[in-house]
């Protein structure tokens, strides 16, 4: 946990307070790169509050206020001169439900290549599209209805159009809210399959609330309780042998 | 039915059969007071339209009467072509009595017109003077049957003798029924026959305009920035609240308030001139504006969240994300709202009165610069006039209105079906 050099963000004190009521308190966590960290927690235990931090979502909550150092490849993302714009073209966002824009399957990929001048050239941005879409195992399903909306796929789909969406702009980091949350378990294995894939390139980070899921995927495993950091450590030692009694009750389904 | 309540006794208790037949009875009884509701407001609805329609679609059509006279009838002394006129109708009728008697002949028929189309033909060639001129406005009420000739002479404005002449008239079959056209190529008048709405229907396009133009780009604007861009907390968020509140607030503010505020600031102090639509037209900006916001802020609310967060955590700025896809997804409900503040522009009548919009105007105005009045207070100005005549063509402008509105509800209608239609790809 120590080798601050490998790690993608190291957290140090980081308290978030929303309205004056705290939200996290003193977190100490390092991130590491091309893996997948799991946030586990009981509901409005802060996981969701973590992950918000590293795109600085949080900016976005008018009442939020965030103290302490969160360095992401060692410069400090909460710095006066880092804009959050640019910091969230390196750390993309998938959320609990997905939201595609009221456009085109091939609109919703392009938006964010287009919203940041990534391809100049129409022959460009169609390969971009059909990569990400590809990369998001999205592409067989919708080579031949790319100007349908959106919307009208399958929620799946959909989840999966969305992480297409966030692969376009090439970011370094894909932040997760429980993307499987409203999948069947069909979709859910394509999504996990996914993640395995996509972790070679990426740091990933997703907040589960499936114990099992968590168990699958992640390589670390951070569980939060009442806005504290209980216990962060290797997902196998997590699941087979935690230090903390109340990680073992709330992995064991005795609370939360 | 039976077989299965019986069945059912068996599956559940008898206190719970009993509860049961009062809930239902409490839903029978709810949906008997919901259909008297929409029977009762669909009985008011017929009883306004069908008596605004019975009065006013008379008042589209006007009797008219094909008359020749004799040319042969020379200027004798100093004798007015309205005289010439009257001593040539006299002998088409055979009048035999004085002047007063000629009066009356006269007043059958609409003067101004008569003496207008008799001075242009007194000097051709031909023996015959051919007059096709509207009948009077009290003519035109006994042909259309509301007068009462078995009333006694004193009792109605007409007499006997006029009853007599219309009636051969109407034998001769030179009374003719045609669309009144002047009811909308006309401006105001004394005469109800000749009063048109050119003038109204000019100055309340002209106030919506002005009032839309001005009200609705601000009011969208203010909606987005408040929903949006406004801070949020500290004194800044305070602020933004308090402004939220009073923007509501002046949406349930009397009207009137704005007619005087628009005295006191766009007459007295800006010195624009009474009664011109420019300043109806800013008065009923100020009166759109809360409902322009109002409407535009609740549309932007509709809009999920996910859809601005899912920009931003793509990298894009508040404002692409506000406006790339918060705003195209309320547009159509914000549209609606503006629609909706056009029509209560339209309709407004009360601040009008107070920057002198309800003078008597009889020119027709070029721009929002010269004299004019709007619809409802034409209304207003017609109803309130004695003769029988006005209450038909106050009926016609009630129509006139309603159409225009119907029309304008039917276009934010249109607009919005067509925007969501397109939203959805």
């Amino acid at each position: 946990m120590t080798e601050t050099n490998k790690a993608k963000f190291v957290c140090r004190n980081v308290n978030v307070f929303y309205d004056g009521l705290t939200a996290l308190r003193d977190i100490n966590i390092d991130i590491d790169d091309h893996s997948v960290t799991a946030l586990i927690g009981p509901s409005g235990c802060g996981k969701s509050t973590l992950l918000r931090i590293f795109n600085r979502m949080n900016d976005v909550i008018s009442t939020a206020q965030v103290t302490g150092e969160i360095l992401m490849d060692g410069i400090d993302i909460y710095a006066p001169e880092v804009d959050p714009v640019l910091l969230r073209t390196r750390v993309g966002m998938v959320f609990q439900k997905p939201a595609p824009f009221p456009r085109s399957i091939y609109e919703n990929v392009a938006y964010g290549p287009k919203l940041h001048g990534l391809v100049r050239r129409k022959a460009d941005l169609d390969m971009l599209v059909e990569r990400s879409l590809r990369r998001a195992g999205l592409w067989e399903e919708v080579k031949d209805r790319l100007s349908s909306p959106g919307t009208s796929l399958s929620v799946g789909q959909q989840q999966r159009l969305v992480l297409a969406r966030t692969l376009a702009i090439d970011p370094d980091v894909i932040l997760m809210d429980e993307p499987a949350s409203s999948l069947d378990p069909i979709a859910t294995a394509r999504l996990e399959a996914l993640i395995e894939e996509l972790k070679q390139r990426y740091c990933i980070i997703i907040i589960t609330h499936s114990m099992a899921q968590a168990a699958r995927i992640s390589d670390r495993t951070a569980f939060l309780h009442k806005g504290e950091l209980i216990e962060y450590d290797q997902t196998d030692k997590m699941f087979t042998n935690p230090t903390d009694s109340r990680t073992q009750d709330y992995i064991t389904g005795r609370f939360g | 039915m039976s077989g299965d309540r019986r069945q059912m006794a068996q599956l559940v208790s008898d206190e719970a059969m009993g509860r049961m037949k009062q809930r239902r009875a409490s839903e029978r009884r709810f949906r008997l007071y919901g259909r008297a509701c929409i029977l009762f407001s669909i009985l008011a609805l017929g009883w306004l339209l069908l008596s605004v329609f019975s009065t006013g679609i008379s008042a589209f059509s006007k009797h008219w009467v094909k008359l020749e006279l004799p040319a042969q009838t020379a200027q004798i002394g100093m004798e007015s072509n309205r005289q010439r006129l009257t001593r040539a109708l006299a002998e088409r009728f055979n009048v035999e009595g004085g002047a007063e008697q000629r009066g009356d002949l006269l007043a059958l028929f609409s003067a101004t017109v008569a003496t207008e189309q008799f001075r242009a033909q007194s000097e051709s060639p031909d023996d015959l003077i051919r007059l096709f001129v509207p009948v009077s406005s009290d003519a035109d009420q006994f042909f259309k049957g509301r007068i009462d000739a078995t009333t006694p002479e004193t009792q109605r404005i007409l007499t006997d003798q006029q009853i007599e002449w219309l009636r051969q008239m109407d034998e001769e079959g030179i009374i003719s029924r045609r669309f009144n056209a002047g009811l909308f190529s006309n401006a105001d008048s004394r005469s109800p026959e000749h009063a048109g709405l050119a003038t109204a229907i000019l100055g309340s396009v002209m106030i919506v305009l002005i009032s839309g133009v001005i009200a609705i780009p601000v009011g969208i604007g203010a909606a987005i920035y408040l929903d949006s861009f406004a801070p949020r907390t500290g004194w800044a968020g305070y602020l933004t609240r308090a402004l939220e509140v009073n923007i509501n607030n002046l949406a349930a503010v009397p009207a009137i308030v704005f007619g005087l505020l628009g005295l006191a600031i766009f007459i007295n102090l800006f010195g624009l001139a009474r009664s011109i639509p420019l300043v109806g037209g800013l008065v009923m900006a100020l009166r759109m504006f809360p409902t322009v916001v109002i409407a535009s802020r609740s549309a932007l609310q509709a809009v999920p969240d996910s859809l601005t967060d899912s920009a931003l955590s793509l990298g894009a700025s508040q404002i692409q994300a506000v406006f790339n896809h918060k705003v195209p997804m309320a547009t159509p409900s914000m549209l609606t709202g503006a629609i909706i503040g056009m029509a209560q522009a339209l309709g407004e009548t009360a601040p009008l009165l107070m920057i002198g919009m309800v003078a008597f105007v009889t020119t027709i105005p070029e721009s929002p610069m010269e004299p004019a009045t709007a619809l409802p207070v034409q209304i207003f100005l017609w109803s309130g006039s004695a003769e029988a005549a006005w209450a038909d063509v106050s009926s016609a402008a009630i129509i006139v209105l309603l159409l225009v509105l119907i029309m304008i509800n039917g276009l934010a209608v249109i607009v919005r079906e067509r925007l969501q239609r397109q939203r959805k790809i």
